[in-house]
């Protein structure tokens, strides 16, 4: 019964219970998703530079390279998945698209409202991690480790 | 008459009411969306992999097909793995979860927030007694319980005990608004808990469910093109049989054609 104790320590922190009743805040509840998701990859990204540059089995010109190129897409992933969830879950952005396109609900406020709220997750999530995540950031990862790479290209040896 | 005053007087209306059905249509479906938690990340971050990855590397490089599809290829078989390793955290850490909650295991002193079979129980036995003095009533009463044991609280039980709670007598009606208004807070904080829990344990278990992608992908991927390699040979055999036919077939053809062959293998793998 330790893991109980633990679970249940954890779930009434005064953290947890805080956060638990901010959920109900629809805005709130699609950034904290956002984040979750983003924290998970850094953290995988984080591992993978970790294992890169730990793996003597790797030459070092392309240890480097690979180690670079995951902390670059780690970083970058981050930021861009952040930057564009949190304008796609603007408030006044919402409202205007909800209200434009569920137009024929707008006097029955309980449909309304829940409509506007799932779309507003869905439509983030799927900005934030298979548009920004999968196509923007490897675009912009990869142009950062290049430069990275040859920034000492044209300097004088 | 004017058949073109008539016709376009038809139409614009029909297309108007068209799309704000579809409007409608598309409200109605969003607001039954629920439970947008851990699992709709796990589902488009697996979506994102499995097909938004492999579809761009196959517009955007200019690398030879065959490369292309190799890279395209590895994105939807780690996607795969990823999610038959990610579920099961999901799956059986909210069933763990939900049990411990309605056992009481989360509880802390009188505080059970996270107990959701004791607000249900609550609920339904202060429904039950509001209902029993009207026959109507303890039928729609009893549908309604039944729903929530068999498929547990959602919003079309939500608005069915809403429109039976208007139907009861005001004092009864404020006591079971409360009581499933307790009911839905312990619901909904039970599900958070649960998603935020199952964060927790993702990343705990990261490094492990990384560890086994890497040693599952690259079986994985040997077991699909194992199966490209046997066209590769078939396509040897035909060489092959075309060679011997040119050669007239005798033996010492037949040695140093096998020794070509052999030769053409190796560095067909690599």
């Amino acid at each position: 019964m330790k893991i109980a104790g633990i679970l249940s320590n954890i779930a009434n922190s005064k953290l947890m219970t805080n956060h638990i009743q901010k959920c109900d805040n629809p805005k709130f509840l699609t950034r904290t998703l956002l984040l979750t998701s983003v924290a998970k990859d850094v953290f995988a990204y984080g591992l993978r530079v970790k294992n890169t540059l730990e793996n003597d089995n790797i030459p070092e010109d392309k240890k480097k390279f690979s180690a670079h190129m995951d902390m670059a897409t780690g970083i970058t992933t981050a930021l861009v998945q952040i930057s564009t969830g949190f304008l796609m879950s603007n408030e006044k952005l919402q409202d205007g698209i909800a209200k434009k396109l569920f137009k024929p609900v707008l006097d029955d406020k309980k449909i309304f409202n829940a409509a506007k709220s799932s779309f507003s997750a869905i439509s983030t999530m799927i900005v934030a991690t298979l548009f920004a995540k999968r196509i923007l950031t490897p675009l912009i990862a990869s142009k950062i480790v290049y430069k990275a790479e040859h920034k000492n290209d044209n300097k004088p040896a | 008459m004017n058949i073109n005053r008539i016709s376009a007087n038809n139409t614009k209306p029909a297309f108007k009411g068209g799309l704000a059905a579809i409007q409608k249509n598309a409200a109605k479906t969003f607001a039954n969306i629920e439970g947008i938690g851990e699992g709709a990340s796990i589902a488009f971050d697996f979506l994102g992999k499995a097909i938004v990855v492999p579809a761009v590397i196959m517009l955007a490089s200019k690398e030879p097909v065959e490369k292309k599809e190799y890279s395209a290829l590895k994105n939807p078989v780690a996607a795969i793995i990823q999610l038959a390793l990610e579920v099961p955290v999901l799956l059986l850490g909210s069933k763990a979860i939900e049990k411990a909650a309605n056992k009481g295991l989360l509880d802390k002193g009188q505080n059970k927030q996270y107990n959701e079979k004791f607000y249900k129980d609550s609920f339904t036995s202060t429904l039950k007694d509001a209902a029993k003095e009207d026959s109507k009533n303890a039928k729609n009463a009893d549908k309604i319980i039944n729903a929530i044991n068999t498929k547990g609280l959602s919003r079309k039980i939500t608005e069915s005990a809403e429109d039976l709670f208007e139907t009861l007598p005001e004092k009864s009606k404020v006591i079971t608004k409360k009581a499933f208004q307790d009911y839905g807070t312990a619901h909904k904080k039970l599900y958070h808990l649960q998603n935020r829990l199952c964060f927790i344990a993702a990343i705990v278990l990261t490094p492990l469910i990384c560890a086994l992608e890497n040693k599952l992908h690259p079986i994985v991927m040997d077991k699909i093109y194992e199966k490209q390699s046997l066209g590769i040979k078939e396509k040897l055999n035909i060489i092959k049989q075309g060679i011997y036919a040119a050669h007239g077939g005798s033996a010492s053809n037949h040695i140093s054609i096998h020794a070509f062959m052999n030769n053409l293998k190796k560095g067909g793998a690599q």
